[in-house]
């Protein structure tokens, strides 16, 4: 496979074949990005295929002196807020199904210790709800996707002071609900600590 | 597991990989580190769970078989059924357009009176409803007669 600006180059110059690789090698972080917007990974796919079909049209516009990925993410940042609006208020949830661990994974007694993702993606779709289309966005780059605050402002077509204050407030009120609902999945809380609490 | 890796890296922004993530998740010292001044942080392991492979399969060959037929790019899912209710509205609409049969012409008599000539015309056919429309000089009224309308 050709190095990624390669892949870029080609891709915008019709070749299919190096438009599928580009789509390989970014599909899971669009369909994650999408997820974690849209709470539904059936709606994430849609909003993934329609992101790399758009790419294809427009990708000759694509200018080599920027960040392709900031680019991408703000395509499917957009196209996800999008259907999220027009779905309205969330009251279903579908969390991730179960997948196989990663190679290297942890013994029984290190499974119990360490934190259940599943659980974890619960909470962050309960307490996401709680914020702005904008005020998720900019956590799930920033925090989720370790975008620099710069990238994310660039994504989002904000500034980068504005970005600062959506982390701000997205963290204000997730901490909030993470110590108040789910406080066994925070490390050295009461309830982690006693596991009958858990609700 | 014995080795911490920069916890740093592994949330808020900066390089990181699925390995350092899984460390962490699974370290209960890398979990209070990563959680200890800010609870939401643990969200960052969240980048740590693969997706479904089959859904990423399906990307792929969604897009694939797209280019290949070289369609214009659909917005995603919900909008789509709006769309098909939308044409469906459309055509039904243009189907009755088609199927209403043409309206008659107007059937109209007029009076010579002392004042001016008044006109009076059955514009629509005859049926439910009835639009007359009645002129006498620079006076217009228009009746309309409907057994259905309900004042």
């Amino acid at each position: 496979m050709r190095d990624e600006a390669g892949l870029i180059r080609a891709a915008a110059e019709g070749d299919e074949s190096a438009f599928e690789d580009l789509v390989l090698l970014k599909r899971e972080r669009v369909v994650r990005t999408a997820y974690q917007i849209t709470e539904d990974l059936e709606d994430a796919r849609d909003v993934a295929q329609w992101v790399f079909l758009r790419l294809w049209k427009v990708l000759r516009r694509f200018d080599p002196g920027r960040r392709f990925d900031t680019w991408l993410y703000r395509i499917t940042v957009n196209a996800a807020i999008d259907l999220l609006r027009q779905k309205g208020p969330r009251d279903v949830l579908q969390p991730l199904p179960e997948t196989a661990d990663a190679p290297g994974a942890a013994s029984p007694g290190e499974q119990e210790r360490a934190l259940d993702l599943a659980d974890l993606q619960r909470a962050f779709f309960r307490l996401a709800a709680r914020l702005a289309p904008k005020q998720r966005a900019a956590f799930v780059l920033h925090e989720i996707e370790g975008l620099p605050t710069g990238e994310v402002a660039r994504a989002l077509g904000i500034r980068q002071s504005t970005v600062r204050n959506h982390l701000l407030q997205a963290r204000k009120i997730l901490r909030a609900g993470l110590e108040r609902e789910y406080g066994h999945l925070v490390p050295g809380s009461a309830k982690a600590a006693d596991p009958q609490e858990r609700s | 597991m014995s080795r911490h890796p920069e916890i740093e890296g592994a949330a808020g922004c900066g390089p990181r990989d699925r390995e350092t993530l899984d460390h962490v998740r699974r370290c209960p010292e890398c979990l209070r580190a990563l959680a200890g001044e800010e609870p939401s942080r643990l969200f960052a392991l969240l980048s740590s769970r693969p997706i479904d492979p089959a859904i990423l399969d399906a990307v792929s060959r969604g897009v694939r078989r797209e280019i290949s037929s070289d369609a214009a790019p659909r917005r995603p899912a919900r909008s789509r059924g709006l769309a098909v209710a939308a044409a469906w509205a459309a055509a039904a609409a243009l189907a009755g357009l088609l199927l209403v049969p043409p309206r008659p012409p107007a059937t109209r008599a007029s009076v010579d009176r002392p004042g001016g000539r008044a006109e009076v015309a059955l514009v629509s056919s005859p049926g439910t409803p009835e639009v007359v429309d009645l002129s006498v000089g620079d006076v217009q009224l228009v009746m309309i007669f409907d057994r259905e309308m309900d004042l």
